[in-house]
């Protein structure tokens, strides 16, 4: 009996560690949030339970419509330029040259610096007085609006953040795939007489299929939760124009110390994430890798 | 006769070195249009860089290739003619078989139509008898079937000159026999060339016109197999080819009143007057070398012979092998699978004249052999 034998107390033992943590980091704050949801917190005070009052509250606002489609077409933009971009760089840099190497390094570094940091940077390079964006603008003789204080200037200010620091996180995934596909399948293809296009094409896209979902899904979740952006370099303006879901959380939370509805709204933007991934998936699985003969 | 549709290669001076290590040196080596070449060594002898410069998947640092009448020594791949099968297939996984047989004809400047590609791909998998499992993927047929798609992928091309890379290694012993003679038979009908990477003597033997065998970067030689097992240039060649390895027994050659006697370590073998020529060869350290078979139980007339006891006996069906201790040498043998042989015999060794090979021990290159009527 002591030999060998396999009950499933074993198994939820070597399980236990992931599970501990999942509980302590995903399960029970989001049992929490549920449970806040559902009552009145006001400044810290658990209140009474009011049902579905908070999100009632939170979905009727009249900046709700205004925070979910600034998180949308913030989110859509920004996955789209910084695969783009990420895609761009992993096929650029798959080499091994020294050049490369320092290359992928200095791509890097906006992934590494903090996010507080790297919104903050770029808010001094776009400002006014002394940012380096007006100044180059001036430079090709365009009069620069003040970039922050215009809603469509200061979409694409968050937008280029999001390119800026998230380019290399595509890049680092993508590259990982690329270096996955078996080189003989590309030498195979060139000696088939496949160009570069047709290699791209029917070789490396449809194998970099997982590691084109995955980095898409991470990005997606990403932006659509991301809060340093808004908070740091825009502050949400001008005019509300770059609020998105997760900075008026912030703002319900923690500047109106309404933590029912904050949390009411945190569930509405969980909902949101998973309903975005499913539809994500459901892009991805209605394209096929190959070519049907 | 009809000349095959395959192309001639001539390579030229090619040389390839990585940093201090030579990869390949000065190789020249001519392939006739339509035969079978095996290109055979232990690895990192340079077959390998031999086949891959060949097919313009790395290049080399100086001499030139001709296939036909074109020199490709700065083509690239796709514009060579060639056609090449990779030791793991190197089948594209996420296509279907037929996909991954239509591939080379989907490729740009070949204006096929579907159609054509269809009836194309059913052809060449009809002749493999792979047309069953165009359907499926990779993944979900055997080892042998994969072997025969990444060649029915290299076939659909009507390529002048097929590379194969170590196709057969990755099956089982069996199957390999049995691919073996399907390859053989399948370049009886195209008649294309064929290069064959190989480490395996064996198949080298059994399916090409000629060999070219290499040792550290260096061709050896080039023969058909008859030619190279029983004229081997050198010492390597000797041990490389044949299914075990040859005796060696370095010595030297001395002429004594008894006639030509070869002295070895704590043995003397009398060689047979009509070997008496080999007493030009006393001024230098020799290795008389002779195949396990050309050593017999028995006594017999006019050969060299030897007196050894046995040691180990194996078994190994049409014949059985024997280790014997002769003076201050063991001798591997061969005798016929009933001969009662037992360990601890004393037995009367025969050296067969025409199994005996004299090399340099310097340099490692043949001087004599006893098959020579010239000896």
């Amino acid at each position: 009996m002591m030999d060998g034998q396999r009950t499933p107390f074993q198994a939820y033992r070597y399980l236990l560690p992931a599970l501990v943590l999942e509980a302590g980091f995903v399960f029970a704050p989001l049992a929490l949030s549920l449970f806040y949801s559902v009552h009145r917190v006001r400044y810290y005070q658990l209140g009474d339970f009011n049902g579905v009052q908070n999100y009632l509250d939170v979905l009727s606002h009249r900046l709700f419509l205004n925070s979910f489609l600034v998180t949308c077409s913030f989110s859509l933009m920004a996955l789209a330029l910084t695969f783009a971009v990420g895609f761009g760089l992993a096929l650029f840099l798959n080499r091994d040259t020294s050049g490369s190497i320092l290359l992928r390094t200095i791509v890097l570094l906006p992934y590494v610096i903090a996010m507080l940091v790297g919104s903050m940077l770029l808010k001094w390079i776009f400002s006014t007085d002394a940012g380096l964006v007006p100044l180059a603008a001036a430079w090709f003789n365009i009069t620069s609006p003040t970039i922050l204080a215009d809603p469509d200037y200061a979409m694409a200010a968050m937008v280029a953040n999001g390119i800026w620091r998230d380019s290399a996180f595509a890049m680092v995934m993508l590259l990982a795939g690329l270096r996955s596909i078996p080189p003989n399948l590309i030498l195979a293809a060139r000696i088939d007489g496949a160009g570069s296009f047709m290699i791209f094409r029917r070789i490396m896209l449809p194998l970099l299929r997982p590691a084109i979902l995955i980095t898409l899904i991470r990005l997606l979740l990403h932006f659509a939760n991301v809060l340093t952006f808004p908070l740091i370099l825009t502050g949400g303006g001008p005019n509300n124009a770059t609020e998105t879901l997760a900075l008026r959380i912030f703002r319900i939370g923690f500047e109106d110390f309404d933590l029912g509805k904050a949390n009411a709204m945190a569930i509405v933007l969980c909902l949101f994430n998973i309903v975005a991934v499913i539809l994500l998936l459901a892009v991805f699985r209605k394209t096929r890798g190959g070519q049907s003969l | 006769m009809i000349e095959g549709s395959g192309a001639s290669i001539e390579f030229r001076g090619i040389g390839k070195r990585y940093g201090e290590t030579v990869a390949l040196a000065d190789l020249d080596l001519t392939i006739q249009p339509g035969e079978f070449v095996s290109l055979l060594g232990p690895s990192g002898s340079g077959k390998t860089t031999t086949l891959n410069i060949l097919a313009g998947l790395i290049s080399a640092d100086s001499g030139s290739i001709m296939i036909g009448d074109t020199d490709v020594t700065y083509l690239s791949p796709d514009r060579r003619g060639i056609a090449m099968v990779f030791q793991n297939y190197a089948l594209y996984p996420h296509m279907t078989i037929a996909e991954n047989l239509a591939f080379p004809l989907q490729a740009r400047g070949r204006n096929l139509s579907r159609l054509a590609i269809k009836a194309k791909v059913q052809d060449v998998a009809d002749t493999l008898g792979i047309g069953h499992l165009l359907a499926r993927y990779p993944k979900e047929i055997s080892g042998g079937q994969q072997q025969r798609v990444a060649l029915g992928r290299a076939m659909v091309r009507d390529p002048k000159v097929f590379l194969l890379d170590e196709p057969l290694s990755n099956l089982d012993a069996r199957l390999r026999l049995k691919m073996r003679r399907d390859l053989k038979a399948l370049h009886q009908r195209l008649r294309s060339t064929i290069v064959y990477v190989t480490h395996d003597q064996s198949e080298a033997m059994s399916l090409s016109d000629r060999i070219a065998i290499y040792q550290g970067g260096r061709l050896q030689q080039c023969g058909t197999p008859a030619d190279i097992y029983r004229r081997p240039a050198n010492a390597f060649v000797a041990n490389f080819m044949g299914e075990r390895e040859m005796n060696n027994l370095p010595g030297t050659v001395v002429q004594t009143g008894g006639g030509v006697v070869f002295k070895a370590e704590g043995l003397d073998l009398t060689l047979p007057s009509t070997l008496s020529g080999w007493a030009r060869f006393h001024d230098r350290a020799v290795t008389l070398g002779i195949r396990p078979q050309g050593v017999q139980i028995g006594q017999r007339a006019d050969a060299t012979q030897c007196e050894a006891v046995l040691r180990l006996v194996e078994h190994a069906g049409t014949e059985q092998f024997f280790y014997a201790q002769a003076g201050g040498v063991e001798l591997s043998g061969a005798a016929a699978p009933d001969t009662p042989l037992a360990i601890g015999d004393r037995v009367s060794l025969t050296l067969l004249s025409r199994e005996l090979y004299l090399f340099d021990t310097a340099s490692g290159a043949a001087l004599v052999q006893g098959g020579d009527l010239a000896a």
